[in-house]
């Protein structure tokens, strides 16, 4: 090809870095990563089914609780979704696309993130009425859903719906990804216009020879003008997705177009997404021929007039990039593409990315890195098309998950300090019931549906009233919420950063302790006294300062959001003001929390 | 549509072996029991728990040992680890003093929280020999519990 690779990067890329960068250039580096995690994996659920049912004691009690959730809120402040690269349920699912047939599309209805959202909402009710945390017996369970999960869904449907749309730690992660300092993103985004074949969403092919047993049948066939068997097998085989009727297409943006312009985004046919409802689409146009069907679910002969194509045979050389390139018998995929359909060209942001690298391994012009980034720069871009998920300012959806995930950040850390019991207690006795699951769960549906939606309904409607906006009160409030994932994340952090910290040296005897089992002594006797890695003074200050820090990033971020829409300073300021207010309050709330005693228990009530 | 045929997937040597090594983990699973971590051969009784009842604070735990013939044990080295059935707590670790007929009491034991404690009792007997029991120790009292409690009666 007489595309040239790119030049050494000025930009401060992942890749460049002398180890790091070699190893994740290595095609098998996900899969090393996900190898080591799928091992702790297989140790959580043998210990969880048949160890000793005490968390503390038990590797299922202890490296998910303690260490996974700290170690994952940690490396998206300081690096990204890096356990999603190195997702466990990964392999078991890489299996699932072999065996399975993979080819039904995800329902349109639920091609967003609603029934994540519900799958969240019940996790974490489950977490506190089932005390998920004091069982490692439950948390295997946990776990071996999710395995079982990602290897149903994806060996059901075409590319990472589990993932994408069901997976709520990957929502977990996307949301808070949005301000982690790296981005999986184009080098020289120029290039992409003139690259004819789109591997790093389509995937790139190889010759491969023709098994004996193919050709053999092929030849049969062909005797008897049936259709031929290798003219086939490629897109049964070779292809992710063997459906012939590519989704959602008919939104053909030309190619080498830039990124769908702020403010005229709602024009699908500029940009390009994926067809997740909730964003608006020109459905009807399309040429199926155009290279538009770039950065939806790839599908790059699934046409039947390109299936008819390839039975012949015939190389389709593409005339020119706008073409789309036709993958003929006899090439066999050797590099999936973005299965989360998210085009190089026209991807901002971390918003569903996995961080799984295909992209980088399939562009073969080495033109896709893992850059460093200002941590908010993504919070510019709400009203520009991301590919593969739309304007962030549109998404209701995507909205209501930030929402949630950032009360449930203050709710989950209410549920391991004091007073919640007493509120607990009152509750039932106000109710008259006494299952604690029940009482919980009407918690959750306050703490987490009705509150926030009473408090966002009256902060978008003051917001409009102050600024004299005319978006609508759901248009505002969806534009708002992305201004309170830093808080949000704070609280995160501090809470899990909390476990992690004071826990982390756990692991060690409980190791030592599952190895002696075993007949294998470690280090003599187990050290039961190891915990913490930091003294216990440290803690709260450190808290508040995480908290603080969501806190300001938050305010500046719900400013800069303002500022954009309204222009005027004091307009912004003036439409600012009731997320300002719902931001400071839950920092008090946070910090208030952080100073209430510690208690753990599974309540009897009565 | 052409799905993927067994032909198919017995070619592809790659799958083979994915599938290989995803029965060998099955297998391995099945053939495992379970593993012992609770060692047992200690019969332990906790006579009392000063203050009463159990609250956040400095506490004393006073225990009865026995063998698992019933006899008393007065000559084994006793150690006392308190831990919260959340993960990742610092445990409280103590010694205890042989008190003769088979009674021990902690040493500056203390509940660092309120909620529901494992108290885990550790022996090592004269002949080096070791055991292991674990009492559920439910609703230490926090300090709101402590607070509230004031003006009621005990329960
Ligand atoms: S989104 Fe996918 S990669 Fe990420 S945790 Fe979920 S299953 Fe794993
Ligand atoms: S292939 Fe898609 S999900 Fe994977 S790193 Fe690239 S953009 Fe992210
Ligand atoms: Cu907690």
């Amino acid at each position: 090809m007489a595309v040239p690779r790119t030049q050494p990067s000025t930009q401060r890329d992942l890749l460049n870095l002398p180890v790091i960068g070699s190893f994740l250039r290595w095609k098998h580096a996900r899969t090393s990563m996900q190898a080591v995690l799928l091992a702790v994996s297989a140790l959580i659920l043998y210990d969880g089914f048949w160890g000793p049912q005490l968390a503390p004691k038990n590797l299922a009690g202890v490296l998910p609780w303690v260490h996974w959730r700290g170690l994952v809120v940690l490396a998206l402040l300081i690096a990204g979704n890096i356990f999603c690269m190195a997702c466990p349920f990964m392999l078991p699912r890489r299996l699932a696309k072999k065996l399975l047939p993979a080819n039904r599309r995800w329902p349109k209805v639920i091609r967003n993130k609603w029934l994540a959202l519900g799958v969240l909402l019940v996790f974490f009710w489950a977490y506190e009425a089932f005390d998920l945390w004091a069982s490692p017996w439950l948390t295997a369970w946990v776990a071996l859903t999710y395995f079982v999960a990602a290897f149903a869904i994806d060996g059901i449907f075409r590319g990472a719906a589990f993932c994408k749309y069901v997976c709520p730690i990957g929502q977990f992660h996307f949301v808070h990804g949005m301000v982690s300092p790296l981005e999986v993103k184009v080098r020289q985004p120029d290039l992409c216009g003139s690259c004819p074949t789109k591997d790093c969403i389509k995937g790139r092919y190889a010759q491969r020879p023709e098994p004996d047993v193919l050709r053999h049948s092929r030849e049969t066939n062909a005797a008897q003008d049936s259709p031929s068997l290798s003219a086939l097998s490629w897109s049964a085989k070779s292809h992710p997705h063997p459906d012939p009727l590519p989704q959602g297409r008919g939104s053909p943006p030309s190619l080498g177009e830039g990124i769908g312009v702020p403010g005229k985004s709602l024009d699908a046919t500029r940009g390009n997404s994926n067809s997740e409802p909730g964003i608006r689409h020109s459905r009807a146009s399309g040429n199926p021929s155009s290279a538009g069907r770039v950065g939806q679910e790839p599908a790059p002969t699934t046409s039947e007039s390109s299936h008819r194509e390839s039975k012949q045979s015939s190389i389709k050389e593409p005339k020119q990039a706008e073409r789309d390139i036709a993958i003929p018998a006899g090439l066999q995929l050797v590099q999936t593409g973005c299965e989360l359909w998210l085009f190089q060209e026209r991807k901002v942001g971390n918003m569903d990315c996995t961080f799984c690298l295909d992209c980088i391994q399939a562009c073969p012009y080495d033109n896709v890195g893992i850059q460093l980034r200002a941590p908010t720069s993504e919070f510019r871009k709400l009203d520009q098309l991301h590919s593969g998920v739309g304007a962030l300012a549109q998404r209701i959806d995507l909205a209501a998950l930030v929402y949630v995930l950032v009360f449930a950040a203050f709710v989950n850390a209410f549920g391991m300090v004091a007073p919640v019991y007493a509120l607990e207690q009152w509750l039932a006795g106000q109710l008259g019931v006494t299952s604690e699951p029940v009482v919980l769960g009407v918690l959750f549906i306050v703490g987490l549906v009705a509150l926030p939606f009473v408090l966002v309904t009256a902060a978008a409607w003051s917001s409009r009233a102050l600024s004299g906006s005319r978006e609508t009160l759901a248009a505002t409030a969806t534009r708002f919420s992305f201004a309170l994932i830093p808080i949000g994340f704070g609280m995160w952090l501090a809470h899990y950063g909390f476990h992690f910290l004071i826990g982390a040296l756990t692991a060690i005897p409980v190791t030592q302790s599952f190895l002696a089992d075993f007949g294998v002594i470690l280090l003599g006797a187990p050290q039961w006294e190891l915990a913490a890695i930091v003294p216990d003074s440290w803690l709260v200050p450190l808290e508040l300062l995480l908290l603080e820090l969501g806190m300001l990033v938050s305010l500046t971020v719900g400013y800069r959001i303002a500022r954009k829409q309204h222009g005027s300073m004091a307009r912004a300021i003036r439409a600012l003001l009731p997320w300002a207010v719902i931001i400071v309050l839950l920092f008090f709330t946070g910090a208030w929390m952080m100073t209430q005693p510690m208690e753990m228990r599974g309540i009897i009530l009565g | 549509m052409v799905r993927l045929g067994l032909s198919e997937i017995t070619h592809n040597a790659r799958t083979l072996v994915v599938v290989l090594i995803a029965l060998s983990v099955a297998l391995v699973f099945s053939a495992c029991g379970p593993r012992a971590g609770e060692t047992g051969g200690l019969d332990v009784t906790i006579v009392s728990i000063s203050p009463e009842p159990a609250a956040v604070g400095d506490a004393e735990i006073t225990l009865q040992i026995r063998d698992m013939a019933g006899n008393l044990v007065s000559d084994a080295t006793i150690q006392v680890e308190g831990t919260m059935t959340h993960a990742g707590m610092q445990p409280v670790i103590v010694a205890t003093e042989a008190r003769g007929n088979g009674t021990y009491v902690t040493e500056d034991f203390r509940f660092t929280m309120g909620g529901d404690w494992v108290i885990i009792v550790r022996a090592t007997f004269a002949n080096g020999r070791t055991a292991e029991q674990r009492i559920d120790l439910k609703g230490v009292q926090g300090e709101m519990d402590m607070k509230s409690d004031k003006g009621k009666e005990g329960n």
